[in-house]
């Protein structure tokens, strides 16, 4: 059942908060759009929205992080 | 008792000088591999250093082995070459996919538990072990979401995983507590499945409640059940065994941690105790 395109699909909905409001306002389509498997169309039907925003929101979070993180761990040693 | 049991911390900057000044209450390192990829030489050659005087072992945090998609080439070569530069005991990473269709998530997202993407994970694995010379530990994620397209339960992926995968898995108890309370699992009725033998490192962490689910944020101290699991796991775990407490901000006094570690230790030697009791009335 897991494919790239799948991955992909999913990557989308927790980084991308458009693709995500299209989902949750017409899911079928959404994924249909994505050329998923019925299989992987059928998985999408019942996912809680609740959690996929919490999801969303933390790997924000964490992206955000990163991005501090990255801009001042090596400054010091740039200024030598 | 097991004496070849350890305790230790999470490497990390903000740390360095109450980690250094306590060595002697800290019996091995791990530190974040993703951190030195791109370091300036001077950097690496510290953890070198370090790694001479201490045990120390990698972490790994954005190869996405858990993924239909094979791993970077260039983020694994970059693996292999720090993991020739430090030495490092040994090193790890999780079982998630970060990044797909060239977007970067961010963090470790939880892949759809099923039978290909067992066998694309153990693929991905093989190709690590492959580059770096070395099998990684595979560690459990946490999610506040149940992976769409899952279609056989988190016990028996990771039984399938940690049974195969030759470097065994890394159990994160709290990546356990936070999924068996957001998923409402029994965690228990998983560390009795999954194979408790193939576990050589324990990481223990913090994390908060958001509504009705825990978030493995890291950012808080280990709650209770994470303790009690851990000497539930000594019981069953005869090998060594390795716990590192995982702190990634919101730092307090270092003798908080180390008391942290002690109350890990207390729970392990409890678990310990017990196993030569029920092995005593055999």
């Amino acid at each position: 059942m897991s494919t790239p395109e799948f991955e992909s699909f999913l990557a989308r909905l927790y980084t991308d908060p458009e693709a995500r409001a299209r989902f949750l306002n017409n899911r079928i389509a959404e994924a249909q759009s994505a050329n998923l498997t019925p299989d992987q169309i059928a998985s999408l039907e019942h996912l809680d929205a609740d959690a996929l925003e919490a999801a969303a929101h933390s790997f924000t979070r964490k992206r955000q992080h990163k991005l501090q993180h990255a801009k001042r761990r090596w400054f010091p040693f740039r200024l030598k | 008792m097991n004496t070849q049991d350890r305790f230790g911390l999470g490497w990390r900057d903000d740390l360095a000088a109450g980690i250094l000044s306590n060595l002697h209450r800290i019996d091995a390192l791990e530190v974040i591999a993703d951190d030195y990829f791109d370091a300036p030489s001077k950097k690496v050659r510290a953890i070198r250093d370090l790694a001479q005087q201490h045990p120390v072992m990698l972490h790994a945090v954005s190869l996405g082995l858990a993924s239909t998609i094979a791993p970077d080439r260039k983020r694994l070569a970059q693996m292999a070459k720090l993991i020739d530069k430090v030495n490092p005991e040994s090193w790890s990473e999780h079982l998630a996919f970060v990044r797909a269709g060239g977007i970067e998530i961010g963090h470790m997202a939880s892949p759809p538990r099923n039978a290909t993407s067992i066998d694309a994970t153990l693929a991905n694995i093989a190709a690590a072990t492959k580059t770096t010379g070395v099998a990684p530990a595979m560690e459990n994620v946490a999610s506040v979401i149940d992976p769409p397209g899952s279609n056989i339960s988190e016990a028996a992926w990771l039984s399938s995983v940690a049974t195969t995968s030759p470097g065994g898995l890394l159990l994160d108890l709290h990546n356990i507590h936070t999924n068996s309370v957001n998923f409402g699992y029994d965690p228990y009725a998983l560390l009795s499945t999954i194979p408790l033998h193939r576990v050589k490192t324990i990481h223990i962490a913090g994390g908060k409640w958001i509504g009705k689910r825990i978030l493995d944020d890291h950012l808080h101290p280990v709650p209770d059940p994470v303790y009690a699991m851990l000497a539930f796991v000594a019981v069953r775990a005869t090998q060594p065994l390795t716990v590192i407490l995982e702190r990634d901000g919101a730092y307090p006094p270092i003798a908080d941690l180390l008391a942290e570690l002690d109350r890990a230790r207390l729970a392990v030697n409890q678990g310990r105790e017990a196993a030569t009791h029920e092995y005593a009335r055999v």
